[in-house]
């Protein structure tokens, strides 16, 4: 009580007279009036001002977005637009979750406004995009029909003998196909700018090409109304030097805009956040939403959450990470406080990819917290840990698509860049997270692989190194042998059984399982868990010398555990097994691997593998030694919570939950990698959540 | 009398500490970290370690430590019944310290003891401060190894020596044997380290080739100089390991034919330089214009064209006169993130 009553002073407020701790900042914006007493209409309202009076609230609002990414950002400007109160928590300092790092490759289609613009040959109203289109008007040409017809098209088998498209929920797909090409105008309506379209993102179907790319022309200035960013927080002024602005240094985008134009997800998030600001939504950072409240735990309508705080510590200097911007933003620090929502809760914290216990129960093996998710030191702990499925669960939701999780054949990966944990996400000083990752890491490709062996956390080889990082491709347009579909840009053939058939799939199946001999149980594997532990790429100092790779920071860091370097190959084993935080077991065969592997050079055949079959082999022989992390990256998720079309959230009698909404990654069902699938379920929700109640 | 006097003795008993050693196993004459903790409200603050000869080896204050992270112990509510304006007192804190001694020179068990000191002097009951000392490991490295050599050849292979509790390896003597162990050659660690290491000291050594085409196996030794030519003859002396290396320099056929092979990239006809260019047991590097030459024996091969990022190419065939071989190599350009996942 005490350090609510400092709170309440700090920030100049009114103590309630009630003694409750109730309180509406966003009076002035709120269409339903000041407090739970003004909302009226329905019965079922009225029993839920009588449940949430009975609570002690620290804030009062109409809707609670859980989480400021790419299903957040669209729902909070949705609900604003229609005259809601809104209040974006995030668990991060900053906003744009995983959409911030993100390419912004943004696939949504259905005959929308870029496909249009593109078709007739036009260009943008400022004049940025100036290059012609990259894809005929035949292969633009889209309806929101063709698009439900390819999203649950039963026939496509991809080249991990996977069904991308079959289990995805139809209401919703039905929905989302109905709602892309409002969602193209809504995002372009608020500052988001799209290059020519270029092809179609996984998940997004085989028929017709979909996806731009956001994107800023460089300038003098960042100016989010204007589309212009400077070279500086574009991040392409200094290859080592990456922007608070950008965490990913921008993408050069002139095959498919302008000269002098940028992509990647800072195109999309930034000016997002920008007009949810500027609209009014209220941003608390550092705040983990951690449960639901509803009426009852299985019956009537959820009518707030508990959140916590969160901060992120920056570890060398000791201080919180602030947000970029400012304005909106709602600094509380008490650890625990309860949110009314008046009209819902809207569920957008992402996915289960960075919670192993929840991600092992579809791998096991991934249950070893050894690997991270993508965008870990961007994003912090708190990111993709299942809150939103464990909360939903908690108050009866059930779950859909729960085996898509496994079944997007790049869910989880073997990333080509060594030697940081955050492997997935690319990023140079500059940036306030940097420091939590230590490095940048290095960039090896596939080919690079040919230059070292990597070994487990024993020191023993597992697999043909040069087919670690190979990943299966992904269906989606334009499709062909390599998507795994015998047929390629508008030849394909929707919903033909050609398309899957016994002989074909035989034919075009093209996955190596290195990445599952990576999580295989090993020497080291201990019960409970039996953790296969961290892998280690060995290299000589004349791989390093052939390739030409730094090992110097910002790539390498001595001191974060993720590179280790040494005289011989015995005290390498050592020194990972000293200053590795996973590393959990001496690797004892180290030595012997390397001398073993230095005698199948000299052989030039390697009999466990067989590399030489199709890469010529290296010794690893000339001091100094190398080790440099080799990360198993699990990506993003496709199970989760399950919803109507309205994306509300089903309980487990097929019934809406009242008052309680979901989308992005939160959300199963729905096997669309990235973007498109967030932006249109935050589009939808903030739409239906700002409606309720009146 | 100890009973005696504990029974009579106002003082509070010392409890004797508990110790951690990192590491329970290491090098003779390395460092051994110790580390005692007494629980919270112990009296002692100070902790001395002596050797089993009873000296003194290490000496070092306790102090409280807060046990979650950095935030200091938050006080408990007073107990229900607890008088009304008496305040809990704080909790007391654990006390822990640790220091670094140095491990006795000899190999083998080792036992010290650990006792906690109170302010007054008084020494609290021993606890043992067990760990173990081994030889120094010292590895070989072998490099530089020409993947052929000819028939009355000889070859020049670079040898090091490293101890892993870090002595100077300079002016030891690194022995080449043959198969059988007959010592065929003899070479002095030199005093610089090889570089990009930092006690790596090495010396050339030469290998002749075989009479015969084949692989001929090879092993070499490390040992330490006398004591008495030692640079600082008055530095303990460690017993060392050391771990052997072996290698295999392989005697081929003079060469009859050539292979020339000339690299280009696919996608703009560009020559590749310094690709990898292996026809297994020779390899090189193509020059500047793309281009390598590589004096093989007859037979059969798989010719290999690969590196500097792009896609592997391979080539089985036969020799059996001088050839061209073109090779368009195709970038192995990594996806963007934008690609594979937007």
């Amino acid at each position: 009580m005490t350090e609510k009553n400092e709170t309440d002073r700090e920030e100049g407020r009114e103590k309630p007279e009630t003694g409750i701790n109730r309180r509406d900042f966003f009076a002035a914006g709120a269409a339903a009036g000041l407090g739970a007493a003004a909302i009226g209409g329905p019965s079922a309202a009225t029993a839920a001002s009588h449940a949430a009076d009975n609570m002690e609230w620290d804030y009062e609002v109409d809707i609670v977005v859980c989480g400021a990414g790419c299903a957040g950002l669209p729902a909070a400007i949705r609900a604003r637009d229609a005259g809601a109160s809104v209040l974006v928590l995030d668990q991060n300092y900053d906003a744009g979750g995983r959409m911030l790092h993100s390419g912004a490759f943004t696939s949504l289609g259905g005959g929308d406004a870029v496909q249009l613009r593109d078709m007739a040959g036009e260009g943008d109203p400022d004049g940025y995009v100036t290059v012609d289109p990259v894809e005929s008007p035949e292969e633009l040409d889209d309806n929101p029909d063709l698009l439900f017809t390819d999203v649950t098209d039963w026939s496509i088998v991809d080249t991990k003998a996977q069904s991308p498209y079959r289990y995805n929920e139809r209401e919703n797909m039905r929905a989302w196909a109905d709602n892309t090409a409002p969602t193209r105008q809504f995002l372009m309506d608020n500052y988001v700018r799209f290059t020519r379209i270029s092809g179609t993102h996984g998940g997004g179907g085989l028929s017709r090409a979909r996806a731009p790319f956001a994107f800023y022309k460089l300038g003098d200035v960042t100016d989010i109304r204007a589309g212009t960013i400077t070279r500086e927080d574009a991040g392409v002024a200094d290859l080592e030097r990456t922007s608070p602005f950008a965490p990913v240094q921008m993408q050069d985008a002139s095959a498919f805009a302008s000269p002098d134009t940028v992509r990647n997800g800072a195109a999309l998030a930034r000016p997002l956040e920008f007009s949810a600001r500027e609209k009014g939504a209220k941003f608390m950072f550092n705040r983990h939403f951690d449960e639901l409240i509803r009426e009852e735990q299985f019956a009537g309508r959820v009518i707030g959450v508990k959140a916590s705080y969160t901060p992120r510590i920056h570890p060398q200097t000791g201080e919180r990470l602030e947000s970029l911007w400012q304005n909106g933003n709602i600094d509380d620090r008490r650890e625990t406080i309860r949110i009314r929502a008046r009209k819902g809760v809207i569920l957008a914290s992402g996915g289960m990819s960075g919670n192993p216990e929840i991600r092992g129960m579809f791998y096991p093996a991934l249950r070893d917290p050894a690997f991270p998710t993508s965008g870990s030191a961007l994003l912090g702990d708190g990111a993709q840990d299942a809150s939103a499925m464990k909360a939903a669960m908690k108050v009866g939701a059930n779950l859909s698509g729960m085996q898509q999780n496994l079944s997007y054949p790049t869910t989880f990966h073997i990333d080509s860049r060594l030697g940081t944990r955050d492997a997935y996400t690319s990023m140079m000083p500059g940036h306030p997270t940097f420091d939590f990752r230590g490095s940048a890491g290095i960039e090896v490709g596939n080919a690079g692989f040919e230059e070292f062996i990597v070994v487990n956390q024993v020191g023993k080889r597992f697999f043909n190194e040069v087919r670690l990082p190979q990943r299966p491709s992904n269906s989606r347009y334009p499709g062909g042998p390599g998507a795994g579909v015998p047929n390629a840009g508008i030849d394909h053939v929707p919903t033909d059984w050609r398309n899957c058939r016994h002989e074909w799939v035989r034919e075009m199946y093209d996955y190596d399982h290195g990445l599952d001999a990576a999580l295989a149980i090993n020497e080291g594997s201990e019960p409970p868990h039996y953790y296969s532990g961290p892998l280690w790429a060995i290299m000589d100092q004349d791989a390093v010398d052939r390739m030409g790779w730094e090992m110097r920071y910002p790539y390498v860091n001595p001191d974060n555990g993720y590179y280790f370097t040494a005289d011989t190959i015995e005290e390498l084993a050592r020194k990972i097994n000293a200053g590795h935080p996973y590393q959990r077991v001496p690797m004892r065969h180290l030595a012997d691997t390397v001398e073993t592997w230095n005698g199948y050079v000299e052989t030039g055949e390697d009999p466990e593998f067989e590399r030489h079959v199709e890469a010529p082999m290296n010794p690893v022989a000339t001091p100094p030694f190398y080790a440099l992390s080799v990360m198993v990256i699990w990506h993003d998720s496709y199970g989760g919570i399950r919803i109507n079309g309205r994306n509300q959230v089903i309980d487990l009698e097929g019934q809406v939950i009242p008052g309680l909404y979901a989308g992005g990654e939160a959300v199963g069902g729905f096997n669309k990698h990235g973007l498109g699938k967030g932006l249109v379920h935050g589009y939808i929700a903030g739409g239906v959540a700002a409606a309720e109640l009146g | 009398m100890t009973a005696h006097r504990e029974m009579t003795d106002p003082e509070p008993v010392i409890g004797a500490p508990d110790i951690a050693v990192s590491p329970a196993e290491g090098p003779a004459g390395g460092p051994v970290t110790i580390t005692a903790s007494l629980p919270p409200g112990a009296k002692a603050r100070t902790v001395q370690i002596a050797d089993e000869t009873g000296a003194e080896r290490l000496r070092f204050a306790l102090s409280p430590v807060a046990t979650a992270g950095s935030t200091p112990p938050v006080p408990p509510d007073p107990l229900p019944d607890a008088p009304e304006g008496v305040a809990a007192a704080a909790p007391p804190a654990p006390l822990t310290g640790q220091a670094t001694a140095q491990a006795p020179a000899t190999v083998g068990a080792h036992r010290w003891q650990a006792r906690c000191i109170a302010e007054d002097g008084h020494a609290g009951p021993p606890a043992p401060v067990v760990f173990t000392t081994c030889a120094h490991r010292v590895n070989v490295v072998v490099w530089d190894v020409p993947t052929t050599v000819e028939p009355g050849q000889t070859a020049r292979v670079r040898i090091g020596a490293r101890c892993t509790a870090g002595c100077a390896t300079a002016g030891w003597t690194l022995v080449l044997r043959d198969g059988d162990g007959k010592v065929h050659a003899r070479a002095i660690a030199g005093n610089s380290p090889w570089r990009g290491t930092e006690a790596l000291h090495h010396a050339e050594i030469p290998v002749a080739a075989g009479e015969e085409p084949g692989m001929r196996r090879w092993r070499v030794e490390a040992i330490a100089p006398d004591r008495a030519s030692a640079p600082d003859p008055t530095a303990p002396a460690f017993d060392h390991d050391v771990r052997p290396a072996e290698f295999g320099l392989r005697t081929v056929d003079p060469p009859r034919h050539t292979v020339a092979v000339r690299v280009r990239n696919r996608r703009d006809g560009s020559p590749v330089a310094g690709a990898r260019v292996v026809i297994h047991p020779y390899r090189t590097e193509t020059d500047g214009n793309g281009d390598a030459r590589v004096p093989v024996a007859p037979g059969r091969y798989t010719l290999y064209v690969s590196g500097r990022g792009f896609i592997p190419f391979r080539l089985p065939g036969e020799v059996h006169a001088d050839i061209r071989v073109n090779v368009q190599l195709d970038e192995d350009r990594p996806l963007s993130e934008a690609e594979l996942w937007g």
